[in-house]
This record gives structure tokens, C-alpha cells and sequence, in this order.
């Protein structure tokens, strides 16, 4: 049954692999750039936030629930013109992690909101008290102390985007899913389905315990 | 050290603090008791401006706080140490860490740090547990962590916001104690916040009584527990030294009275300072004939002057017992006849 493995469609496999790594890890270092400072604004700017402002809290708030909201599938090509002026182009694997990026920071954005508020108010008092600025209260209390939820929320956003990425295939992005949509289902091909599934199965995996071990190691609770 | 001034705190339609008006002297330890919601939180947050009063002035150390703009108020809190219930460590951090977090918020050299935490951790003895997490020590250590944080920028004035409220007796014992040397060997002004009465007789030199907003009495530690005014005083110095009869002993002593045919009326003496070393029973006893039998009571001392409260029920001749009272009163010692 291994004999569709042919020289041809292992270098395929490779390349598809590599472009599924660049794609997760891109978007992922991407979003988090953008969606960590997201985050912490969202909590700042919050009810009893050290920036408290609700307006600006909303708004924000707003446009990350309606990127969140968009199916990716219609985000990858809703915002076409988009990724065309950032990437040169909509089709390849460039032009893929444009969209995966756009829907990974708000989604970053969230699990970190969500780690911050996990931090006793009482930390924040405690600094306050001291005589800490915004930005000490950021970097020296809120941040390092969720950290550990930081990390296992990025852990999530790794594995949801390897779910995505295999709908890149839909713009040319190439990557292991639409390996396995175009070998293993159009050309039936169910050893080249497997195989990328296996493949995948073993990456999430891979990602999912670097992850927790990572937490684990943070972690001093 | 420490002035208030008309301060009134509203939070929406909740008057938290109705006009409180307080002096704490340099070096003084300034207790404020009142029960859960009397508006201590508040106040103590008043103090350093974690909340801002809706009116009223606030002055720490000759600065008027109240007036201050963001930075300057940054500023001056590095001159407010501050200690919570529930420690407030951060768990990223270690023992040392913790320590360090105030001295690096301030800008101070880290080699400057290291000397300072070091000297700060051995005053409160944590040296060996220097590299801990806040989750591998007790509360008790904990709290230890956090009065060397709270120290570590060298304040004049020290909050403590019902720092031993989460610890057992005898590491709240430990605690205070630790409070009071720090209080006579650098002369910091410590004001300290809590809902118990024995917190307030063991350190403090002078104790405001908080009541729905409003201080309701303020007095020397040994005058409030002696001579107590208001009900809620009362009621918080209760925990400590009764104030009533318990009713088992009421119906003991009606059970006494019932038996003897001799006239007898139970009295109820409080003394402090120099009168408990005074044999005054054994006065009564010699001078006016009585026969006396203790039957509840206590005798403590607070901060090393004695101070007791007892139950006697006196028998004699009237007139000997009406003389006796007298003589009492003269001494010095608050009688109550007490009717059961």
C-alpha cells in the first residue's frame, strides 16, 4: 500500500510539512504580537482596570468579537484586498498567514484578557501601593504573573491554527491539509489522507506537551 | 505623621466613611478596630490614596497627599509601607523577589538591591528561605515576606491592613511582635487596621474605634479597654475582657445569694495601671469586715501595665458594703453594683 509514496510525492510531503510549520509558526508569532498588547489593554481598559475606559474598552472589545465571529473560511477571503497589500499577493503560503494572523490575535487577544483578570486585584493594590507606574504594573506584576495561562492560551491558538491552516489550501497556501484534501480525497489517495493526519496528530501533540511542560516550569502556584 | 481631615468617602449611594478626623503621632502605634463594613478598608486605602476620599485632606509626613499630582503621589507612596490580609505576594516571584519588587520599582541599582533585601530578609528572619516561592511557605512566613517589602524603601509610616486576620494565634503573636520591634527600633509610625481587640492590646499605643463611618471613640489603649464609652467599644472590648456576666455564672451567683441569709450585693470592679498592684480586697476585708468571693474575672496587662475586671459578690452589713464601694472609688476603681 506504501508504494504511492512515490520519491515525487514525499518531497510534496516535505514541502507541505515545512509550509504548515511556516503558516502556524508565523501567524502565531504574528498574533501574538499584536494580540498580547490587545489583551492586556482589553484588561486595563476594563471595569476596575488601571485604564479604566469603558468606550474605548467596547470598541475594542467590539471588533475582536466580530473578527472571532467570522467563519475563517470567509475571513480567508473577505480580506483578499487586505493581505494582497501586506503580502504582494492572495495566493501562497505568504499570503496565507496574513488571514491565519487576523484571526489569531483576537483570539490571543481574549485567552490573555482572560489570564490577566485570572491575577488578584490585591497584586495590583499591592503595587499601586508601592508606587508602580502603568507600565511597571504591566511588565513587573501583571504579565510575569500570567504568565503560565499566557502560555498554555498560546499553546491553544498553535493547535487551533494548525486546524486553519488547512483551509489556506482554499488560496494556494499549500500546507499539510490541503495535501491531504488534494492527494488523499480528489485524487483518491486514503494512504496519503492518513499519512497526514498522522503527521498532524503527532505535531499537535508535539505542540500541546511542549506546552504544558513550558506551563508547568512557569508555573509556581 | 499620619493627618485626616474631614475625610468622607462615597461609593455611588454608600457612605463609606462619614467625616473621620484622626492624628497619629511619630512613632506611635495607631490601632482602628470596628467591625466587618465599618469603613476601615476604606480608610486605610485613604491613607496612602489608593482611594481617593470624595472629600477631605489627606497628610502624610508634612505632604499633603491630597494635592499631589500622579508622579508626585508615586512618589510619596514609596514612603507608606503597606501590609495585607491575605499577603498579596506575587507567585512569579521568590521570597527574595518579592522583597526586591518595590526596590526595582523605585529605580535602585541591583547590586544595591541585593545588599538591601538580604539586610531586610535577615531583620525578619527568612534569610535561609531567601529563594522559596510564596507557595512553599507558610502564612506566617508569608506575612513575614511582606512586612519586609513593605519596609524595603525605608517608610516612615507602615500600613497594616488586618495583617494578622488570616493567621493563627500564636504566629499572630509572633507577627505583632515582629511589628512592634520594627516600630522601637526604626521610630516607624505603624497604623494598623483589624477587627480584633486582642490585635490592638498587644501593640498599639493608641486605638480609634470606627463605627459605620464614623470614629465613635479614641483614646489610650489602656483608657478604651478600661473605660469604655460607646456600645460598640464595648462590644469589641468584650472579646477581650468581658463585659458581661456570663449567664451560668448569673445563676451561680443567684444560687449563693438564695442560700445565705446575710446581706449581699455583687459588685463589679475595673482597675488599670498602678491600682491592681494595690491589695484591695484584702483592704475591704480588714476594714470594713466584708467577706468577699470572687466569682468571674480577670486580670491582664496590656503592653506590660496591668489592668483586670472582677466579679465579687460582698457580704457584710449593708452599711459596711455602701463604705466599702466608697473606699473603692476613692482608690481609683470604676464599682459597679451589679443587680441579679
Amino acid at each position: 500500500m506504501f508504494d504511492v509514496f512515490t520519491p515525487a510525492l514525499l518531497e510534496l510531503f516535505g514541502r507541505s510539512a515545512w509550509e504548515t510549520l511556516v503558516m502556524v509558526g508565523l501567524s502565531g508569532a504574528i498574533g501574538g504580537a499584536v494580540g498580547i498588547p490587545l489583551g492586556v489593554y482589553l484588561r486595563l481598559s476594563d471595569r476596575g482596570g488601571v485604564l479604566e475606559h469603558a468606550a474605548a474598552n467596547r470598541i475594542v472589545g467590539t471588533v475582536v468579537n466580530a473578527v472571532r465571529s467570522t467563519p475563517f473560511i470567509i475571513l480567508l477571503v473577505a480580506i483578499i484586498p487586505f493581505t494582497r497589500l501586506l503580502a504582494g499577493s492572495s495566493i501562497g503560503t505568504a499570503a496565507a498567514v496574513v488571514p491565519l494572523t487576523v484571526a489569531a490575535a483576537p483570539f490571543i487577544a481574549r485567552l490573555v484578557e482572560a489570564s490577566l483578570r485570572e491575577v488578584d486585584a490585591g497584586l495590583v493594590e499591592a503595587a499601586q501601593g508601592m508606587g508602580a507606574t502603568t507600565t511597571q504594573i504591566v511588565f513587573k506584576v501583571l504579565l510575569p504573573e500570567a504568565l503560565p495561562g499566557i502560555v498554555a492560551g498560546l499553546t491553544i491558538t498553535l493547535v487551533s491554527l494548525t486546524g486553519y491552516s488547512a483551509m489556506a489550501g482554499a488560496i494556494g497556501g499549500g500546507g499539510l491539509g490541503d495535501l491531504g484534501i488534494r492527494y488523499g480525497y480528489q485524487r483518491f489517495l486514503p494512504e496519503v489522507m492518513l499519512a497526514v493526519v498522522l503527521v498532524l496528530i503527532v505535531f499537535v501533540q508535539a505542540v500541546q506537551s511542549a506546552g504544558d511542560r513550558l506551563v508547568r516550569t512557569l508555573s509556581h502556584k | 505623621m499620619v493627618e485626616l481631615q474631614g475625610i468622607v468617602q462615597h461609593y455611588g449611594d454608600v457612605q463609606a466613611l462619614r467625616g473621620i478626623d484622626l492624628s497619629v503621632a511619630p512613632g506611635q502605634v495607631f490601632g482602628v478596630i470596628g467591625r466587618s463594613g465599618a469603613g476601615k478598608s476604606s480608610l486605610v486605602r485613604t491613607i496612602n490614596l489608593l482611594n481617593r476620599p470624595t472629600s477631605g485632606r489627606v497628610v502624610v509626613d508634612g505632604r499633603e497627599l491630597t494635592a499631589l499630582n500622579e508622579s508626585q503621589l508615586r512618589d510619596a507612596r514609596r514612603g507608606i509601607g503597606l501590609v495585607f490580609q491575605h499577603f498579596n505576594l506575587l507567585s512569579s516571584r521568590t521570597v527574595f523577589g518579592n522583597v526586591a519588587l518595590p526596590l526595582e520599582l523605585a529605580g535602585v541599582r541591583p547590586q544595591e538591591i541585593r545588599r538591601r533585601v538580604d539586610e531586610l530578609l535577615d531583620l525578619v528572619g527568612l534569610v535561609a528561605l531567601r529563594d522559596r516561592y510564596p507557595a512553599q511557605i507558610s502564612g506566617g512566613q508569608k506575612q513575614r515576606v511582606g512586612i519586609a517589602r513593605a519596609l524595603a524603601n525605608r517608610p516612615r509610616v507602615l500600613l497594616s491592613d488586618e495583617a494578622t486576620s488570616a493567621l493563627d494565634p500564636e504566629t499572630t503573636r509572633s507577627i505583632l511582635a515582629l511589628l512592634r520591634q520594627i516600630n522601637r527600633d526604626f521610630g516607624l509610625t505603624v497604623v494598623l487596621i483589624t477587627h480584633q481587640m486582642q490585635v490592638i492590646k498587644q501593640v498599639a499605643d493608641r486605638v480609634a474605634v470606627l463605627d459605620a463611618g464614623r470614629v465613635v471613640e479614641e483614646g489610650e489603649v489602656v483608657q478604651v479597654f478600661t473605660h469604655p464609652r460607646e456600645p460598640v467599644t464595648r462590644g469589641l472590648v468584650e472579646d477581650v475582657v468581658p463585659q458581661k456576666l456570663p449567664d451560668s455564672v448569673v445563676a451561680r451567683i443567684r444560687g449563693l445569694m438564695a442560700e445565705d441569709a446575710t446581706p449581699g450585693e455583687l459588685l463589679r470592679l475595673a482597675f488599670a495601671g498602678d491600682r491592681s498592684d494595690q491589695p484591695l480586697l484584702s483592704d475591704l476585708v480588714r476594714r470594713f469586715g466584708l467577706d468577699l468571693n470572687i466569682v468571674h474575672g480577670q486580670v491582664d496587662e496590656i503592653q506590660g501595665r496591668p489592668f483586670g475586671s472582677l466579679a465579687v459578690l460582698a457580704r457584710g452589713a449593708r452599711g459596711s458594703i455602701v463604705a466599702a464601694v466608697d473606699h473603692l472609688r476613692l482608690s481609683g476603681v470604676r464599682v459597679e453594683v451589679a443587680h441579679v
